[in-house]
C-alpha cells in the first residue's frame, strides 16, 4: 500500500479508495426502445477505454422467455452504436438500458 | 475540465473528478434461481440507474449465471433478472448511479458542476478490477470454456455483456433433443472464472438445427 496520496475511509474504518483503486466513471446511458437504431458520439472518450454495457429492460419471464435479447453495442472511435437483436435467427428484439463506464 | 479535484491511481489513472460519476452500493443479497431457467430478484425502487454484479458458486457445486435485464416500473427499477439452471446460491451486488447528497456533515464530497454529487467518502464504490474484452468461445456441440485468473483480488463480483444464445438440436431417430443456451459464469475458485454456455431451455426436434448469436464479450470483473 503506498504511503502517499489520497487515502479514504468509511466509517468502519475500511479503506474505500486509495492508490490501487480503479473507481469506475460513469459516462453514458441510454434507455433504448425495441427496434431502435441509433448512434451518440463522445468525443470526450476519445483516447479513453470504455466498457458498454447492455441488459434488457423488462425482459419478457413468460412464454418463450429465451427468445429475447437486448441490443447489440458496438464503440467505433468516439461513436456509440447500437442495434436490436431482430436480424438475427428466431430473436425477438427487447428493450434495453446501455451504460457506458471509462475504465483504466 | 482545469478545474477541481482530481484524484489519480498509483498507476496515473484519474478515478475521482468533478466530471463523472462514481456508481456506489446500493443494496445486496443472494438467490436461489428457480426451475424456471430464470429467476426475478426486486430490491428497493430506485430512479438511479442501475448496475448488478454477480458472483455465482464454484464450479462443481453450482451452474453458471447471467444477467438477463433489469426490471422497471415507471420511473423506477425495481429489480433484475438472471438466467441460471444452479441449484446453489448466487450473492449479487447493486450499485447505482446514486447523487443524493448524503447528510453526512463529515468527510470528502465532490460535486460536479451541476451540483450533483459525484463522490461522498461515505459511500461504497465499485472498482473495475478487469475488463477482458476478447473472451470468445465456441458454440454447442463444442460447448468450449474461456477463463480468466485474476488473482490480485479473490472472490469478486461479475458483469457479461452482451449475452449471446445458441440453438442446438439434432436427430438420432424420428427426432432428438434441443437446447437453448446462453452465456453464463461460473466460479472456478475464488481467483478465477469461467465464461461458458448455460442450458436455458430444452425440448425436442425433428431436424439438425444449430444457430445463434455468439459475439466476442466482455467480462467485467467488479469489486
Amino acid at each position: 500500500m503506498s504511503d502517499f496520496g489520497f487515502r479514504s475511509y468509511d466509517a468502519g474504518g475500511d479503506i474505500i479508495v486509495d492508490g490501487a483503486s480503479l473507481l469506475n466513471r460513469f459516462r453514458y446511458s441510454t434507455e433504448v426502445a425495441t427496434g431502435v437504431s441509433s448512434n451518440t458520439t463522445l468525443s470526450d472518450i476519445s483516447g479513453k477505454s470504455t466498457v458498454e454495457l447492455v441488459t434488457m429492460v423488462n425482459p419478457p419471464t413468460t412464454g418463450l422467455w429465451w427468445w429475447s435479447m437486448a441490443h447489440t453495442v458496438t464503440r467505433s472511435g468516439t461513436t456509440i452504436s447500437w442495434a436490436p437483436a431482430s436480424g438475427l435467427p428466431l430473436i425477438v428484439s427487447s428493450a434495453s438500458l446501455i451504460e457506458v463506464f471509462l475504465y483504466s | 475540465m482545469g478545474y477541481g479535484l482530481k484524484i489519480y491511481n498509483d498507476n496515473g489513472v484519474l478515478i475521482i473528478d468533478g466530471k463523472y460519476r462514481n456508481f456506489s452500493e446500493y443494496t445486496s443479497g443472494s438467490f436461489s434461481p428457480n426451475s424456471n431457467a430464470y429467476t426475478t430478484v426486486s430490491f428497493t425502487a430506485t430512479s438511479n440507474l442501475p448496475l448488478v454484479g454477480l458472483q455465482p458458486q464454484e464450479l462443481g457445486v453450482g451452474g453458471s449465471v447471467s444477467l438477463i435485464g433489469y426490471t422497471k416500473s415507471g420511473s423506477n427499477w425495481t429489480g433484475f433478472v438472471a438466467s441460471s439452471l444452479s441449484i446453489s446460491n448466487i450473492n449479487y451486488k447493486v450499485y447505482t448511479s446514486d447523487t443524493v447528497n448524503p447528510a453526512d456533515t463529515y468527510g470528502l464530497k465532490v460535486y460536479d458542476d451541476s451540483s450533483n454529487i459525484v463522490f461522498h467518502s461515505g459511500k461504497k464504490y465499485f472498482d473495475i478490477h478487469l475488463v477482458d474484452d476478447s473472451v470468445a468461445i465456441l458454440p454447442p456441440p463444442f460447448y468450449t470454456n474461456y477463463d480468466i485468473t485474476h488473482s490480485d483480488i479473490s472472490n469478486p463480483y461479475y458483469f457479461l455483456s452482451p449475452v449471446g444464445y445458441w440453438i442446438y438440436g439434432y436427430v438420432t431417430g424420428p427426432q432428438g433433443p434441443i437446447g437453448f443456451f446462453r452465456h453464463g459464469v461460473q466460479k472456478i475458485s475464488s481467483t478465477s472464472v469461467r465464461v461458458g454456455w448455460t442450458r436455458v431451455y430444452g425440448g425436442v426436434t425433428t431436424s439438425l438445427v444449430s444457430a445463434g448469436w455468439n459475439p466476442t464479450i466482455n467480462l467485467i470483473v467488479l469489486q
